[in-house]
């Protein structure tokens, strides 16, 4: 069996003293689409940070492919294959959107171009209308499909979304999702943070959820579903 | 009146192939690199001696772009990357440590002497403008050039991928890691290029200044108001404050004096117009704390 595109290893990340992931292990493997849930200040966002080398774990371990990536560089691990469209989307203000755009284009790992410009642009017409807006003259909506939009031209195996759909109205939000499954059945893995629990729980394949740093569930969605209980205690639902 | 502003406008142009370099390094590297007059002496210290060694300046110009860029490169590789994520000081200590070495190197070269540099021979004329005002030949290719290396400046930053990336590096450098771009080839290509025009600045001036010890220095301070006038880290605002600031300086000086003795206020302004472009600085942040076209907080 191929290991899993990404394995987290008992990481424990420290902000100053607060000690904010306790023991946290992950992974995803290739193709699969993973939830991540917990109410707010839980860990979620630090995690994904932490994949991406953007916060040093003080102990712990990050495998891409199997292969060691603690410590390693961001644009290293990006190069992996690894999209991330974080928390406030990341749109650069001063560039045009095709210059965002443009600047993320890459081929993946395979060396295909599978994402390119004109895919990208039928996907979200909206951009096509925009694109030689700046960053800042966009609404929000517009911020999240060009961060996705990019995510996707970097042609990723695994597309990490944290709270892509939070602050949108609700028919922007529906086309977050069905994007979201777009990208899934392309054989993309995603790891998708969200409130939304009935959207999370519908897409996913595997749902983590996360309780001050640590792991209280992880499962099938229909198991979590299936306990009103947990649902209440770890989700406010 | 036709000669101060064409001065003026010659003066800022030079100005501004200095603060460009200076505005894109801090944008990108957020590192004030206080050695940048220092390079500025080094591309007048090069014109001075390939004028020297072959009896003109023009060879100068390939030299201080190629060289420059060189030099930038390696100061970039082997001292600032190491130095852009550390304290203030730390950076202030490292490129005041370079004008010292740079004013060391300079004196082993050179020595201490003034030293004047030539007008290449085919531009040592006048041009007629009008009937009655010709201007130097020189100084007209001067303007030309700087013209010319602007919009090519322009053009890279605000029209190609790369430029594009050198944007995105200023405005957000953990979003440009996250998408898989390498930022340290982006800042070594930064520092080249304001390394090279610091210097092609330097040997362009050299004939019409002479060359001296820590002719730098006055013209970093001179940059850093340009840069502080245009915005932090504003190609556009560094030209635009280049060129207001080179009008002003040279009218302030040019014209200035001569209130000196119609009165009180006069005998004022004629003091004041040394400063003239402090004043403009002071006035300019007062009105916008972030310059013409910084970024609003
Ligand atoms: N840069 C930071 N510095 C200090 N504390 C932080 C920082 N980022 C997050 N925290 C704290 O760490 C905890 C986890 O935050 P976060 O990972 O953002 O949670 P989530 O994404 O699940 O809402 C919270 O208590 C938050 O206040
Ligand atoms: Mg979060």
């Amino acid at each position: 069996m191929s290991p899993p595109l990404i394995d987290v290893r008992d990481l424990h990340v420290y902000y100053g003293a607060s000690h904010v992931l306790r023991g946290l292990s992950l992974h995803v493997a290739p193709g699969e689409t993973v939830g991540l849930m917990g109410r707010n200040g839980m860990g979620k966002s630090t995690l994904i940070r932490t994949i991406m080398g953007l916060v040093r774990p003080r102990a712990g371990e990050i495998n891409v492919d199997g292969r060691p990536m603690t410590g390693r560089p961001t644009f290293e691990i990006a190069r992996r294959g690894i999209a991330y469209v974080p928390e406030g989307r990341g749109v650069l203000a001063s560039l045009t959107v095709l210059e965002n755009l443009e600047i993320a284009a890459r081929p993946g790992l395979d060396g295909a171009r599978a994402w390119d410009l004109p895919r990208v642009l039928e996907l979200f017409p909206r951009l096509g209308q925009r694109r030689d807006n700046r960053g800042n003259q966009l609404s929000g909506g517009e911020q999240q499909m060009l961060a996705i939009a990019r995510a996707l031209l970097t042609n990723p195996r695994l597309l990490i979304l944290d709270e892509a759909t939070e602050g949108l109205a609700p028919l922007i939000r529906d086309e977050i999702w069905r994007t979201i499954r777009l990208v899934r059945e392309a054989g993309i893995a995603t790891l998708v943070v969200d409130k939304t629990v009935h959207e999370v729980t519908a897409v996913a394949d595997r749902v983590v959820v996360l309780v001050k740093g640590e792991m209280a569930f992880e499962g099938p969605p229909e198991a979590l579903t299936a306990d009103p209980d947990l649902m209440h205690r770890h989700l406010g639902v | 009146m036709m000669a101060q502003l064409l001065n003026g406008l010659q003066y800022g142009l030079l100005l501004f192939l200095v603060s460009s370099g200076l505005t894109l390094i801090f944008g990108v590297m957020g590192i004030i690199n206080l050695a940048h007059g220092s390079l500025f002496m080094i591309g007048a210290y090069v014109a001075f001696l390939v004028s020297k060694a072959t009896g003109t300046l023009w060879l100068a110009l390939p030299v201080g772009v190629l060289g420059g860029a060189a030099l930038g490169a390696l100061l970039e590789w082997t001292l600032f990357r190491h130095f852009a994520k550390r304290e203030h000081l730390d950076q202030v200590m490292l490129t005041f440590a370079l004008i010292l070495l740079a004013e060391e190197l300079r004196w082993v070269v050179a020595g201490s002497d003034f030293h004047s540099v030539p007008i290449p021979a085919i531009l040592d004329f006048s041009v007629p403008v009008t009937s009655g005002f010709s201007y130097s030949a020189y100084r007209f290719a001067v303007i030309a050039i700087c013209l010319v290396l602007a919009l090519a400046l322009f053009w890279w930053i605000e029209r190609t991928r790369f430029g594009a990336v050198v944007r995105a590096s200023a405005e957000n450098p953990e979003m440009v890691d996250v998408l898989g771009l390498d930022a340290r080839r982006v800042h070594l290509v930064v520092f080249a290029a304001g390394t090279a025009l610091a210097v092609v600045a330097g040997v362009l001036a050299a004939p019409l200044t002479s060359v001296y010890p820590g002719m730098g220095d006055s013209l970093l301070i001179i940059s850093f108001v340009v840069v502080v006038i245009g915005g932090l880290g504003s190609i556009s605002g560094a030209f635009w404050a280049a060129l207001l600031i080179g009008l002003v300086d040279t009218f302030g000086k040019a014209y200035g004096p001569s209130f000196q003795g119609t009165g009180a206020l006069g005998t004022l302004l004629a003091a004041l117009s040394g400063s003239s472009v402090y004043l403009l600085m002071i006035a300019v942040l007062l009105w916008r704390p972030t310059g013409l076209f910084g970024q609003r907080p």
